[in-house]
Formats: structure tokens, C-alpha cells, sequence
């Protein structure tokens, strides 16, 4: 479970201090998606950076429970223990540069959980093998991320994400960069496929179509979260 | 003036590349300015020489051979038979040493004028305007004066009396005060009048006279004073017009050649650095285009930016060219006046002049350097895709075989027929090039299989290094540049290391004796061995004429000592070898006289026997090693010229050191002073060899050092725009949990990997290249050769510079960029 | 690579010796208004043997060099008339200098002696005029004897009987001009006359403190006859003549006539119409009044010395030569002798540009005496 309590951050921008989150809280349970909303400039990202251990707030905390683990203090993480919460716990899909050029699409897909492997132990390429079908990428395995169409490579960006088995996915405007039937596909693959794995998903998002597919939806407005029914 | 606030305001942001650039500009106009100073300073120096050589003196005369040099009562005769304008000189090379060490790396040229004579032909050629005003007499002051160039005295330093030449106590300069005279023409002259040139050079003999005379001498005046002549000398005219004109050219070719690589050289690193720079800026001028800010005024704001640091640029590089061209002066002297035969002068140089010529030159070097990526970056305005599909290196691997295939069969042609220095330095650059194109058309491939080696549990290594697939398809260039410096790097070290290790081992062989006597005085061997123990062995020198050219014909001993001292470069059975040379059948000869004259082992030739001259048949039975010698050499056993009357300056000496002391006091005893005599002992002599050696290839290694480093440069610069290309790269590492050094230091293992595939590459061609220079261009050249000898450690230190240079400018972008927090990466990104 | 060395050898030649000369003696000679400048000669110890009334002069010896003494010169001057009657004046003279600044060596280029010769004919368009400089040592210049020679290079005067005597002589000589011409004198010199001695015996004092004083013979009454050579800087053509006329040789030798008290003199030699000999000497002097001495000589050779009281020797008219104003018209009167002559330079411009120039040439004589002889200006 991910909780956020009273989280305060703010910027300082041409000498004045701009308050981004003002004292925000939120939970999210294991296997649930949140889709959170607002107009450009928000704080949108921000949170989600918060979320990942990207960056720190001022104030305020961000824990996660979960079973077999202990709470982790996100906003309290020293750079090692952010990496490696970031390795082990979270995935992270961008709007673009998801992929690494230089490697085909399975050895993308691979690459997170051949990081998290355990010493002298094969991955889970069963489950790898299944995310790929899920996502429908079967017949792509040994494409390049540049003969991929947009959609293709998110869809890749999913099961990458995914690939390690985190408890959350943190998907940063995932859609941000397709068309309209092309993101609601894609963003109906992210919400089922999470949800298939019992792992949680914040979607932060612009599109109301994609926002609307969350378990919960709230909306950025003012340095607060607003929740949408 | 937007979009020049809005440069201006990115210099915050753009602090690195900036100082990139005008370093890399300073560097250029620095080299440029300084080979300008010293093409400026040789050119005076020549052109100073044709200005007045043709009023002037049109003919000299000079001995016919040098075994009868002119002589002070030929002198005398000439001028009293009538022969008008006569000016004798003698010239003379020698180190000037201070402290034990000479003060400069070549040879002082020390010139001797019979002012006397010359005085009254000045007076009436008019060269003295105010003469009228001019008062006499203190032609005394003549005496005890020596003129040399401003630079040179600086050299000499203030106590002349430290000085000596060739390390000879007894001949000091003490005598002599210093004029100085700012002349080109003078460069590491020593200029006096005869009286103080024979003080310091009593055996010298005359080496020219010269004949002054405005205007030129016609021939019933050559008939007249032909008439005259000893038999021994004869008239030489000046001004062979053909030949002057073919010399300056080759000369001003030289330069030009210089200038012109230091041109490509320069252009090369200031392209790079300026690639860097407009790639830092591509995201915001993306931004000003959508401001619509047209191209042209991104473009030609760009320009006007380049073309200001370039001035700055030159200002600064003109400062300090000149110091680094005093500082070198007296090393790129030597090399020039060796390169080219000529002695070159100091030469003044304007300041005016020098900073319009480099900074029209660096004006259009920078406009050509930001060419190329601004023509990218109108590329690059709209979108492309960077990465090269498979489809596309696979074209290209092919079109670079091709060429490879092409160039290699080219320098193969030239190796096997060419007949001239130019053909062969030409396949020399061929083979460089086709080893380019090989490393083109290879490199993807050998990077990709190294990827396919990296094991599967290092998935980020991996990663890596099929990232540096991608990256060698965008740093050609910078590869080329670093293939080519590394290659003949190598190849050059290759080269001078095997003639040091073959040279030191021959010497080690050859010198088998305990020490050398040098001396002109008359020695009774037998006498010296009774009194003292001392075994003295003397070379008996003399020079024969064969087939129209010089030869020296030396005398050998056939002791076992000195039969296993021989170094043979072609010899058959030795037993029989010895046998045949020392019954008098046989002659060895050295690589120079063979090679040049076409012989075998088993020739026949037909020489002067040494005793009677009658011509005798020999029969070659081994051909030696003879490195360096200028002069083609043969030798037979000494015990044929026992009746000679030869030259013997140079004896053999088997003793003990307190034998040696003997010796001393022998000579002592006999009238012969030390001054007379040199002794050394076998290991100064080796030392002192060696250490001739290596100051000649001082120049050699400092240029290499250069190339390299500035080829590193390079491509150092080149992936310091790459590491910006890769940023959306490590970002994404950075979020898989990937710590920020770690993520840093793979991104370094790409590039390195680069750098090392390109060294790989450029081994096995530069050893191809040593080859063709030792067996190929030496041989042709100087008709000898040496064995390659291929050391690894010398590889291994060519490496250990390049890779210490590449990462010495790309650490500190690295450092940057891995205290970076991902958050940053990421907006900017995005 | 041989022909190359020479190239840069020649510049050093030319211009590094041309520095070292011309600005060396530039340096010294500027603001100096003595005639020489005496660097050398100025310290007391250094100076050569001194003239002194006791020497007797002796012939032949005297004929040769006295090489303990400064300066010396044996100077020839002829009044010359070719076959087409024009007029030459010729003058030829060797020059030795002593200097004691230069170390004399084993070698034969270290010598502290040192030649210098002129050689100049005039004709009334023309001059020729050369110059030479030799190491006494090397060989190429000096006196020998056995016959009596004096010789430069190839300029030559030799005693064409064997002996050791100063005359008879042949003298051969070159000389070019201005426009490149060459002119090559062959002449045979013969005295009609004896030698003479000038002041007491030989000793002649040129100051009134008598600081300033040579030992000093001429021979006046010389008779030349010869050839000349000319020929032209383009074509091979070489015109010839032949020559005769009077010659007055001076032989002088001294250390103390040069220093920094000495200006200038002003000499001449002259041939009267009777065949009577004058030598007037104007010593100039700072800082003391200028001293006239002369000598002259009846035509059976007796010699009277003229003292400052018995000769007066004035110049009349300047005349701008060469950027100086040189006087070139005098007034002589010798009162016991009634004879008051006006002498005057044939032609202006008879400078020497030697590299210590001076003025050197014919003068004509009337008033009381008719006659030709040669007048030298020094020091202006």
C-alpha cells in the first residue's frame, strides 16, 4: 500500500518560492490504479517523481507497505536505497525514450528482471514469455525500438516495466505521444495487464478517456488533490 | 539581436563547450603561428641568400678534391697573379659545449672571413653610403670579434670563456667578444675574422675563396683567372639557375607542406570542438526556429561568433607561439637545416603581418569547421532518425571493404615497383589509408562480436557495448583521425626503436674493444706494446674511386676477437668467410656499397690493392652492417696494407686501466701532448653514441607526441558530443536502479571500447608501416637497412598515452554529468 | 649541398662584414674630428718607435719598411702628358700601419702589420681609382729585396736592374672608374736626380713643439714613361697609349703624427719650370696655430729647409667638393727665394674615395714660376 501524507513541495523560480504541493495526502492499495489529472504546470510530474524517489519532498512523507516487506520511507531514501527501490520495487514508463536503441525488443523487455535476478538463477522467462503475448508482442521479439510504431513501443515500455515483477508502476503521461484509438488500446493494456498482476498503477495523464479507465481519479488543482468520482 | 541576446545569455549554460572551442582554436592558431614564424624565418633566410648572391659574388673557387684543400699560399699566388676581388673563408662544424653538454642540438657553423681582403671590395661596390663620413683605422677592432644573431647570444650566455668546442679545453672562446646582428641568414653562425677563426681552429684549412665582383664575372675574367688556377682547384659558378630554382622550390614546398598539415590538423580539432558546441545548443535553437527566427540569422550569428573567438584566438596564439617557438628554435633549426641541407636563420617576423596572415587563414578554417555542423544542424532542425539500421551498416561495411581492397593493392603495387622516395612515401600513405578503410569497415562488425562475447549475466555491459555499435557510426571521423595518428605512432616508434636497439646492439658487438684511441700523431705499435703492455690495433683509412664515386676502403683485423665482433647482414658459410678474407681473396663490403651498386654475396669486383694500387680481384664474402654511414665501405684484412702509407687516426686498444695509465705517460714521454690524443673507454663511447642518437630523434618523437595527443583531443572532443546524445540513454539505465557512477563508468567503457578497437586496428598497420619504412623507404633513401624489431611494452605505452589523453578530456564531462541527479535528465528530456 | 653553404657564406660575407666594418668604424668616427681616430695609438705605451734627430738614414736599407714605427708610406705622384697631349695625374701609394691592438701570432693571419694601398689616375673626365688591404704576414703585400720590390697583390714596383736600390723601377698597377672601366699602368720609372732628405737629415718636425715629426726622403726628380691600358666595362676593345712625365716619390715613415691633436694637412709637391723641386707642408692642429714647413730643391738636388718664417703657404679659394669646402687655389711666397706662386687643382673633383677619403691631384703653377705638381688635402 502506498500512503501519502501532508507532502509539500515547492520550487524556487526567478527568486520566489512557487509551491507545487501544498500539504497533499493519498492512498493507494496493492493492486489498485490511481490516474491523477490536472491542467499543465500542475505538479503532475512532480508527485510521480516524488513517488519514484526521483526527488524529495520538503515535507510530508511517502511510505510503502506491502507484504514480506518492510515500510519503506520513500521521501526518506538515501541514492543507493533509491536505486535500488527503484530497481526492485517500481517501474517507471515515460511519454518517450523508453527504450534503449541499441537492443532489440525482448532484450528490452528482459532487461529490468535479468537486473533483479537472483545470483546463479534464471529469469522467469515463463512470465516474461506471457507478458509478451499479453501485450501482444509475439511476433516483434527481435525488431529494433526503431522499427517499432509508437503504440508498439509503449507497449514494449509496459512489459519492460513490468518484467521485474515491481508492486507499482509509475507510468508518467505513457499515452502522451499517440493518437486517440492508439492510447485508449495501450492504456487499456496497461490498467488490465496491472491489474492481472496485482500490481498497483498511478497513471499521471492529461486525457480524461485514459484517467477514466483508474480505480480512483483525482485531479491536481493548486497544490491539492481533488478526487474525481 | 534577439537571438544575439539569447547567445549570449546560453554561455552560462554552455561554459565547457565554449572553452572547448577557444581551446581548441588557441591550439590551432598557436601551431599555425608558430610553423608561419618558422616558414617566414627559413624563407628569409633563402631568399635573403638569392637577394644577394647574384650582385654580387657569382663564383668561387674550391678544391677539386678535399685530400688537397686550399692553401694559404694559393690564396696568396691568386691574388698575386691579378685575380681581382678575391675573399678567402673557411668554415668549420662544431658543438659548442658548456658544462659537458653541447648548448645546442645541432652543429655551430663557424666562419672565418679574410675581412682584410674584403674591407676595400665593400668600399668600392658602394655598400658604404655615408663613407665619406666614415673614419678609419679601427680595422684593429676587427680582431677578437665574432658575430652572431641576438638568439644565438642569448644561447651563449654572457662568459664566453665557459664555453669550448667539442668539449676541448684548449680551444675556448675566451678571446672573442660577441657582436650581435639581427640577420636571417643567421642562425647558429659564429662569423669572425680569419686570424681569431685559426686561433681557435690552428689545423684548419682554408674552405673557399670567393670571388666579388659587381657586376658578374664575365668569361674572358673566368678564362683569365682560369689560367691561373693550381691544378688542384677549380672556378664554381654560384648562380646555376636550374639548380636554384628546383632547390627552392622542393625548399618553399617543404613549408608550404608543413603549413598545410598544420592547417588540416588545426581545421580537424576546431571542427570537432565546434560540433560540440552547436550540439549543446540544438535544443533551444529548435526553440528559436518555432519563435521564427530564421535559419539564416542562427547561421550567420554563429559564424560572426566563431570568427570573434577565432580572433581572440589568434591574439592569444601569436603570444604564445612566439615563446614556443624560441623555446624550440634551436630543435626545429637542426630539423629544417638537416631536412633540407640549408642553414636557416632566425628571421623576424611582424606582428602585423603574422596576425593579418593567421587570422585570414584561421577565418577560413573556421568558417570550413562550421560548415559541417551547421549544415547538421539544418538537418537537424526538421527531424531525423540518428540510428543506423543494420540494412545501412551493411552497405557501408561493403563499400569500405571495396575500398580497402583497392588501397591495398595499390600501396602493394607501389611497394613492389616503386624506384623513388616520393613512390614509396606514397604507398606509405596508402597503406595508412587502406588500414583506414579497414578499420571503417570493420568496426561495427568486430564491436558487435564483442558485444555477442559479453557474457548474458551482464546484461548492462552488454548494453554498452552494443551502444558502441551505435556510437562508431557517428564518430568516423574523430576514429580516421585517431586511426591515422595511432598508426604512425606506432609505426614511427616501431621504426626509431629497432635502429636504437640495432644500433646499440651492433655497436655492442662492433666496439670489442676495451677502449679507442683517436690521433693524428705517428705511433710505433711495436714500441708502445713493448713499454707498455698496451696493444694498440689501427683502422689504416683510405678512399679509392669505384665506378665514378668515393669509397672507403678500410683496413679490418682478422684476430678472433674482431671476427666475432662482426655483424654480418648477408653472409654464408663464416668459417670459409673469414678464410677467403683473410688469405686476401675476399672483401666485405657494407649494405650501402651492395645495395647501391646491385651486388650479391659471390660478386666479383675489381679494386686497388691498398699497398700497390694495382687493381685486384676480390670476391664479396659478406655483406656488414654499417648504420648510419653515409659512404660506401669495403674492408680488407689489414695485413694487406701493411706497406700502405694510409691514414690511421683510429686505433683498437686492448688494456687494462692501469695499462691506460701507461699509456698516458708513454705518450707524455714521446712529445705527445694530451690535447693530441682522445681516449675513450668502450662504455663512454657506447653512451656517447647513443646519446647522439637519441637527441636526432628528439624532433621525431616530439612530432609524434603531438600528433597523438592532438588526435586524442579529438576524439575526446567528438565524445563529448556523443555523451549528450546519449543522455536519454543513461537516463533510462539511471531508472532501472542503476547508480549514477555506474551508469557513468559504462557509458565510458563505450567509449573507450572506441578508442581501444581503433588501437587494435591500428597495430598490425602500423607495424606493416614500420616495415615498409625500415625495408623499404630506409633502404631506398640510404641503401641500408636494419631488422624490425617489434616491442610490446612500446605498444603498450602508445596506448597507455592515448587512453590517459582521451580520458583527461572527457573526465571532467563525466564527473559532471554522473553528479547529475536523474531528475534533471529527466526534465530536460522532457 | 656544397653550393648551397657558399650562398649563406656570401651573406655573412657581405652583409655581417659590412655591419661589422662600416658601423664598427661608424660607432668611433662620427663626432670625431681628428683624422684618425687613435684608440689604439693613444696610450703612450703603446706607441711605435718614435722619429728622433739622431737617426741616420741610410740607402739602400731606408728604402725598406721600418716596421717598429706607426705608419709609413711610400708615395708616388707623376704629372702626366699622353701622346695625344692630354694630361693624367697619377698617384701611387703603399701604406703601413701598425696595431698594436692586434695580437701577432704564430699564424701567418695574425700579424699586428698591416697594408693598404692606392692607386689613382686622373685624366680630365675620368678618374680611376682602386684600393687594397693585405696582412704583412700572409704573403701577398710587403717589401722584398734582391731586387728592391714593394708589392700589393699584383701591383708591383720593382727595381728592373737587380738591385736593391728604390730606382730604376718598373711599377704596374690597375685601377677601375666609376663606370666600370679598367685601366692597367705598365711604367718604367728613372731618377734624374738624387735623393733628398727633408728637415734635418731626414728628422722633419710638422709642430712647433715639435711633437709631431717623421723621418721623411723623397726622390723629385724622377722621370716616367709608360703605358696605359684602358679598357671599356662592355666591350672587349682595350684602348692604349703611352705616357711620360715627372714623378716625385716620398718615402715617410713615423708614431707621431697622428693623434688627437692632428686635424689635417694639406701637401704638395711641385715641378717648376726650372727645374728647381718645392715641397710645402701645412700641418693643421687643434687648439695650436698651423705649422708650414717646406723644403726646397735646386735641380742639382740641394736642399734648403723652409721654416715657418721662410715660407708662406695660404689657401685662396674654397671650393665645394663632395659636400666640404676644400682649397684648391693657394698662394705659396718664399721671400728669399722672390717667388710668390699661385697654384691651383686642375681639376675639382679629385677625391680619392678610399675608405680614409682625401683629396689628391694635379695642380698647375704660375705667378713668379710656372709648373705642375700635386696637392693633397687631408682631414677636411
Amino acid at each position: 500500500m502506498l500512503e501519502i501524507t501532508n507532502l509539500y513541495k515547492s520550487y524556487v523560480e526567478a527568486g520566489q518560492s512557487r509551491v507545487i504541493l501544498n500539504n497533499l495526502s493519498i492512498t493507494l492499495e496493492q493492486g489498485h490504479s490511481l490516474s491523477i489529472q490536472g491542467s499543465s504546470g500542475s505538479g503532475k510530474s512532480t508527485l510521480l517523481h516524488l513517488i519514484a524517489g526521483l526527488d524529495k519532498p520538503d515535507s510530508g512523507s511517502i511510505t510503502i507497505t506491502g507484504n514480506n516487506r518492510p515500510t519503506l520511507n520513500i521521501h526518506d531514501l538515501e541514492e543507493r536505497q533509491a536505486d535500488n527501490y527503484r530497481k526492485t520495487i517500481i517501474g517507471i514508463i515515460f511519454q518517450r525514450f523508453n527504450l534503449i536503441d541499441c537492443i532489440n525488443v525482448i532484450d528490452n523487455i528482459s532487461l529490468p528482471a535479468k537486473l533483479n535476478k537472483p545470483e546463479n538463477k534464471q529469469i522467469d522467462n515463463a512470465y516474461i514469455s506471457n507478458l509478451i503475448a499479453v501485450l501482444g508482442l509475439s511476433t516483434l521479439q527481435k525488431k529494433m525500438p526503431t522499427e517499432l510504431s509508437g503504440g508498439e513501443q509503449q507497449r514494449v515500455a509496459i512489459a519492460r516495466a513490468l518484467s521485474h515483477k515491481p508492486a507499482m508502476v509509475l507510468a508518467d503521461e505513457p499515452t502522451g505521444n499517440l493518437d486517440n484509438a492508439t492510447s485508449n488500446t495501450v492504456s487499456d493494456l496497461l490498467y488490465s495487464t496491472c491489474k492481472s498482476l496485482n500490481t498497483s498503477l498511478i497513471v499521471v495523464t492529461h486525457s480524461p478517456s485514459v484517467a477514466n479507465m483508474a480505480d480512483n481519479k483525482v485531479y491536481l488543482r493548486n497544490g491539492k488533490l481533488e478526487v474525481i468520482s | 539581436m534577439v537571438f544575439v541576446k539569447l547567445l549570449i545569455s546560453s554561455y552560462k549554460q554552455a561554459k565547457f563547450s565554449l572553452l572547448m572551442l577557444l581551446l581548441s582554436l588557441v591550439i590551432a592558431t598557436t601551431g599555425l603561428s608558430a610553423v608561419l614564424i618558422i616558414n617566414n624565418s627559413a624563407k628569409q633566410s633563402y631568399s635573403s641568400s638569392n637577394e644577394f648572391l647574384i650582385p654580387n659574388v657569382s663564383h668561387q673557387i674550391i678544391a677539386k678534391s678535399e685530400d688537397t684543400p686550399i692553401t694559404t699560399q694559393d690564396y696568396v699566388f691568386l691574388k698575386r697573379s691579378g685575380v681581382p676581388n678575391l675573399v678567402a673563408i673557411a668554415q668549420q662544424s662544431s658543438y659548442l659545449f658548456k658544462d659537458g653538454q653541447s648548448i645546442t642540438p645541432s652543429k655551430i657553423e663557424f666562419t672565418g672571413v679574410d675581412n682584410v681582403s674584403l674591407f676595400p671590395i665593400l668600399i668600392s661596390l658602394n655598400l658604404g653610403e655615408e663613407e665619406e663620413n666614415s673614419q678609419p683605422t679601427n680595422i684593429g677592432l676587427l680582431n677578437g670579434t665574432a658575430i652572431v644573431h641576438q638568439k644565438f647570444a642569448n644561447l651563449l650566455g654572457s662568459d664566453l670563456s665557459e664555453l669550448t668546442i667539442d668539449g676541448q679545453s684548449n680551444q675556448r672562446l675566451d678571446f672573442l667578444s660577441i657582436t650581435t646582428l639581427n640577420e636571417p641568414t643567421l642562425g647558429n653562425d659564429m662569423v669572425m675574422d680569419l686570424q681569431d677563426y685559426f686561433k681557435l681552429f690552428p689545423n684548419a684549412s682554408l674552405s673557399r675563396l670567393l670571388l666579388v665582383s659587381k657586376p658578374e664575372l664575365k668569361q674572358r675574367d673566368l678564362d683569365l683567372i682560369q689560367q691561373w688556377l693550381p691544378e688542384h682547384l677549380k672556378i664554381e659558378s654560384l648562380n646555376n639557375d636550374v639548380n636554384n630554382q628546383e632547390l627552392t622550390n622542393s625548399f618553399h614546398l617543404n613549408l608550404v607542406a608543413m603549413a598545410l598539415l598544420m592547417f588540416v590538423v588545426c581545421l580537424f580539432i576546431v571542427l570537432n570542438s565546434a560540433n560540440l558546441l552547436i550540439n549543446s545548443r540544438m535544443g533551444w535553437f529548435k526553440v528559436c526556429r518555432q519563435l521564427g527566427i530564421p535559419r539564416k540569422t542562427i547561421f550567420n550569428v554563429q559564424l560572426i561568433e566563431i570568427l570573434t573567438l577565432g580572433f581572440v584566438a589568434t591574439l592569444i596564439g601569436i603570444v604564445v607561439s612566439v615563446q614556443l617557438v624560441n623555446f624550440v628554435s634551436p630543435t626545429v633549426q637542426a630539423t629544417l637545416e638537416g631536412l633540407s641541407g640549408k642553414e636557416v636563420g632566425f628571421g623576424n617576423t611582424s606582428f602585423i603581418s603574422l596576425l593579418v596572415q593567421v587570422f585570414s587563414i584561421t577565418a577560413i578554417g573556421c568558417i570550413l569547421a562550421i560548415a559541417a555542423p551547421l549544415i547538421k544542424t539544418n538537418q537537424q532542425l526538421s527531424t531525423t532518425k540518428a540510428y543506423l539500421s543494420n540494412i545501412k551498416l551493411g552497405k557501408q561495411a561493403l563499400y569500405f571493404s571495396c575500398l580497402t581492397a583497392v588501397l591495398a593493392s595499390i600501396c602493394a603495387l607501389l611497394l613492389i615497383t616503386a624506384s623513388s622516395l616520393m613512390l614509396l612515401l606514397i604507398a606509405s600513405a596508402v597503406l595508412i589509408l587502406a588500414g583506414c578503410s579497414a578499420m571503417l569497415a570493420s568496426y561495427p562488425l568486430i564491436l558487435k562480436r564483442l558485444a555477442a562475447i559479453v557474457p548474458s549475466n551482464m546484461p548492462l555491459l552488454k548494453v554498452s557495448s552494443q551502444q558502441s555499435v551505435l556510437l562508431c557510426g557517428k564518430t568516423k571521423i574523430a576514429c580516421c583521425a585517431f586511426f591515422i595518428a595511432a598508426t604512425s605512432n606506432i609505426g614511427m616508434n616501431l621504426m626509431v626503436d629497432s635502429f636504437r636497439l640495432a644500433t646499440q646492439s651492433w655497436l655492442e658487438s662492433r666496439l670489442a674493444s676495451d677502449y679507442y684511441l683517436y690521433s693524428d700523431e705517428q705511433i710505433n705499435l711495436v714500441d708502445v706494446e713493448n713499454k707498455t703492455g698496451v696493444v694498440l690495433t689501427p683502422r689504416i683509412d683510405s678512399k679509392i674511386i669505384y665506378k665514378d664515386q668515393s669509397i672507403q676502403l678500410f683496413s679490418y683485423p682478422t684476430t678472433q676477437q674482431f671476427k666475432d665482433a662482426m655483424v654480418f647482414s648477408d653472409v654464408d658459410n663464416i668459417n670459409t668467410t673469414w678464410e677467403k678474407f683473410e688469405n686476401g681473396s675476399g672483401v666485405m663490403v657494407n649494405q650501402q656499397f651492395a645495395y647501391s651498386l646491385g651486388y650479391q654475396l659471390g660478386d666479383n669486383i675489381r679494386l686497388p690493392h691498398p699497398s700497390t694500387d694495382t687493381i685486384t680481384n676480390f670476391t664479396i664474402v659478406g655483406i656488414i652492417y654499417d648504420y648510419g654511414n653515409p659512404f660506401k665501405q669495403a674492408l680488407l684484412p689489414i695485413g694487406l696494407f701493411d706497406t700502405f702509407n694510409g691514414d690511421t687516426s683510429i686505433y683498437a686498444v686492448e688494456a687494462s686501466s692501469s695499462q691506460i695509465t701507461k699509456l698516458d705517460t708513454y705518450f707524455a714521454s714521446i712529445d705527445i701532448d694530451t690535447d693530441d690524443y682522445r681516449l675513450y673507454k668502450v662504455e663512454d663511447l657506447l653512451a656517447l653514441s647513443m646519446q647522439t642518437f637519441d637527441q636526432t630523434f628528439l624532433i621525431t618523437d616530439g612530432l609524434n607526441v603531438v600528433t597523438l595527443l592532438v588526435a586524442s583531443f579529438s576524439l575526446a572532443c567528438a565524445m563529448i558530443v556523443l555523451m549528450h546524445d546519449d543522455r536519454p540513454h543513461n537516463m533510462l539505465i539511471r531508472s532501472f536502479g542503476i547508480g549514477r557512477i555506474k551508469t557513468q563508468l559504462l557509458s565510458l567503457y563505450q567509449y573507450l571500447l572506441l578508442c581501444i578497437v581503433g588501437l587494435l586496428f591500428a597495430t598490425p598497420f602500423g607495424i606493416l608501416l614500420s616495415w615498409v619504412l625500415i625495408y623499404k623507404i630506409n633502404l631506398q633513401a640510404f641503401n641500408w637497412t636494419y631488422p624490425l624489431i617489434i616491442d610490446g611494452i612500446n605498444i603498450l605505452m602508445i596506448y597507455s598515452v592515448s587512453i590517459f589523453v582521451v580520458l583527461c578530456v572527457v573526465i571532467l564531462p563525466f564527473i559532471r554529468a554522473s553528479k547529475r541527479p536523474i531528475i534533471e535528465d529527466i526534465r530536460w528530456l522532457n | 649541398m656544397a653550393k648551397l653553404i657558399p650562398k649563406s657564406v656570401i651573406i655573412l660575407v657581405v652583409l655581417v662584414s659590412a655591419y661589422l666594418l662600416f658601423n664598427t668604424m661608424r660607432q668611433n668616427s662620427s663626432e670625431d674630428s681628428s683624422l684618425f681616430s687613435r684608440d689604439p695609438f693613444i696610450d703612450a705605451k703603446q706607441l711605435g718607435k718614435k722619429a728622433g734627430p739622431n737617426y741616420q738614414m741610410l740607402f739602400p736599407n731606408d728604402h725598406f719598411e721600418h716596421t717598429e714605427f706607426d705608419i709609413e708610406w711610400w708615395y708616388l705622384t707623376a704629372n702626366l702628358v699622353s701622346e695625344q697631349n692630354e694630361i693624367y695625374g697619377l698617384q701611387w701609394t703603399l701604406f703601413r700601419f701598425r696595431n698594436p691592438s692586434t695580437e701577432e701570432t704564430n699564424s701567418e693571419w695574425g700579424s699586428d702589420q698591416l697594408y693598404m694601398a692606392h692607386a689613382s689616375i686622373h685624366s680630365i673626365d675620368e678618374h680611376f681609382f682602386s684600393e687594397k688591404y693585405a696582412r704583412r704576414k700572409l704573403g701577398n703585400a710587403g717589401n722584398n729585396a734582391d731586387p728592391f720590390t714593394l708589392f700589393i697583390d699584383n701591383w708591383e714596383w720593382k727595381n728592373n736592374i737587380g738591385t736593391n736600390n728604390l730606382l730604376p723601377a718598373s711599377l704596374t698597377f690597375d685601377a677601375v672608374s666609376e663606370s666600370g672601366k679598367k685601366i692597367r699602368a705598365s711604367l718604367n720609372l728613372s731618377n734624374n736626380g738624387p735623393l733628398v732628405k727633408h728637415g734635418e737629415d731626414g728628422f722633419s718636425v710638422k709642430s712647433p713643439n715639435g711633437k709631431h715629426a717623421s723621418h721623411y726622403y723623397s726622390a723629385p726628380f724622377i722621370h716616367m714613361t709608360g703605358l696605359f691600358e684602358i679598357q671599356d666595362k662592355t666591350s672587349e676593345d682595350v684602348s692604349s697609349f703611352r705616357v711620360l712625365g715627372d714623378a716625385w716619390y716620398d718615402h715617410e715613415w713615423t708614431s707621431q703624427l697622428l693623434d688627437n691633436d692632428t686635424l689635417g694637412w694639406d701637401w704638395m709637391s711641385l715641378h717648376l719650370d726650372n727645374g728647381d723641386k718645392l715641397m710645402a707642408f701645412r700641418m693643421r692642429l687643434d687648439n695650436q696655430n698651423d705649422f708650414v714647413t717646406g723644403s726646397y730643391i735646386s735641380k742639382d738636388g740641394a736642399l734648403t729647409t723652409l721654416s715657418p718664417n721662410d715660407i708662406s703657404l695660404l689657401p685662396i679659394t674654397f671650393t665645394r667638393v663632395n659636400g666640404k669646402d676644400m682649397p684648391l687655389a693657394w698662394q705659396l711666397s718664399i721671400e728669399s727665394k722672390n717667388m710668390d706662386l699661385s697654384i691651383e687643382s686642375v681639376k675639382t673633383d679629385q677625391w680619392n674615395h678610399a675608405s680614409i677619403p682625401y683629396y689628391e691631384g694635379m695642380v698647375s703653377i704660375s705667378g713668379t714660376q710656372g709648373g705642375k705638381g700635386f696637392l693633397e688635402l687631408t682631414g677636411y
